[in-house]
């Protein structure tokens, strides 16, 4: 078969163009979701980290350290918020328009980032949060009899450590499998 | 240029590229249209230091290569070395059928490439969307085009 066969072949394959609004509506949702999506998350940060500012002030805790355990919470909130805008701007600066082995790298490299980013948040996170519950609770515990207090840390703590040994890898692994999986594909492509 | 005559003009062209790298109609339209989309969205960024039809396959090309992520292991139609042999399973269109079906199982850049040559995309503007060198995109096609047309024969053969 010649090469003006298989040109001729290629050239025979059509598809029923759509109307092009449904491609400028099609846009204009892209554009909306993506902000819309990003807005929310800052709003749902920032406003937790108000309400434990609120709950800072108004309970107003004796103890330095239920106010570091409070302060813990709240920088493990803006370092969630921060990440989550790092990733959106990350996906955003891709140049859709760079020839495709550079595309491929820019792939791989924003890939990397993410997964870099997702993991560190994840466990900071979870780390910032369960010593921000300890610490705040530390004062309330002291306050109350052994025999109430003693079983309520052995409680606190199996939860903590649950929410580490176990959720913690498991949302980590859910995270990073299908972005490995991609890693492993923009690798291969380019080898 | 005007988006809509991109649009009359491109769509196609797009769509046979998307074609030949998914080799899935449903998810090649879905494709040309993210690529519509984008060019849409960026054509007041075209800084014309390429030509128009340059920055519109890199484009398409780029969002192929991400069609990974749209079906995280999108499922290419495996080749059917068996090849058919009775003339009662063919129709009007397998031979199209059958070069697209080719093409898709080629590794991902050299889809790219043939898709573009078939495309009448001259050699050196392949080379300036794939990002490689003239020399290795006239030795790739060459291998390529060796490649489809024995396959071809052989499905041509089949049908004799």
């Amino acid at each position: 078969m010649s090469t003006l066969d298989l040109k001729n072949l290629w050239q025979q394959q059509s598809s029923s163009q759509p109307n092009i609004e449904v491609v400028l509506e099609k846009a204009k949702a892209y554009r909306k979701k993506a902000t819309q999506n990003i807005i929310i998350q800052n709003i749902v940060g920032v406003g937790t980290a108000i309400y434990l500012l609120f709950i800072a002030f108004y309970y107003d805790p004796e103890l330095l350290l239920a106010k570091i355990g409070i302060g813990c919470g709240i920088l493990s909130l803006i370092i969630y918020t921060v990440a989550v805008n790092k990733l959106y701007r990350l996906i955003n600066e891709i140049g859709f328009d760079t020839d495709t082995m550079a595309y491929l790298d820019k792939l791989k490299e924003i890939k990397q980032k993410q997964r870099k980013i997702q993991t560190t948040t994840t466990s900071l996170y979870f780390l910032l949060f369960s010593l921000g519950l300890g610490l705040y609770m530390y004062e309330y515990l002291m306050a109350l009899q052994p025999s109430y207090s003693i079983p309520f840390v052995i409680v606190t703590v199996a939860w903590v450590a649950v929410n580490w040994f176990y959720f913690r890898p498991k949302a980590i692994k859910k995270q990073t499998a299908k972005i490995d999986e991609l890693i492993q594909y923009f690798s291969d492509i380019k080898s | 240029m005007k988006f809509e005559e991109i649009y009359q003009n491109y769509w196609q062209k797009v769509f046979r590229l998307a074609m030949g790298y998914v080799n899935d109609r449903d998810l090649a339209e879905d494709l040309t249209q993210d690529v519509f989309v984008i060019v849409y969205q960026k054509l007041s960024t075209f800084n014309q230091q390429s030509s128009i039809g340059t920055w519109i396959f890199r484009i398409a090309s780029n969002t192929c290569l991400r069609s990974v992520e749209k079906k995280q292991k999108h499922q290419t139609t495996a080749l059917n070395h068996d090849l058919p042999t009775t003339e009662s399973h063919f129709e009007d269109n397998d031979q199209i059928k059958f070069l697209y079906q080719c093409i898709s199982t080629l590794d991902e850049i050299d889809r790219l490439i043939i898709s573009l040559e078939l495309e009448e995309v001259p050699q050196s503007e392949i080379a300036e969307i794939v990002g490689i060198s003239n020399g290795n995109v006239r030795t790739k096609i060459h291998r390529i085009k060796e490649k489809l047309n024995k396959k071809m024969s052989r499905y041509e053969y089949s049908r004799s």
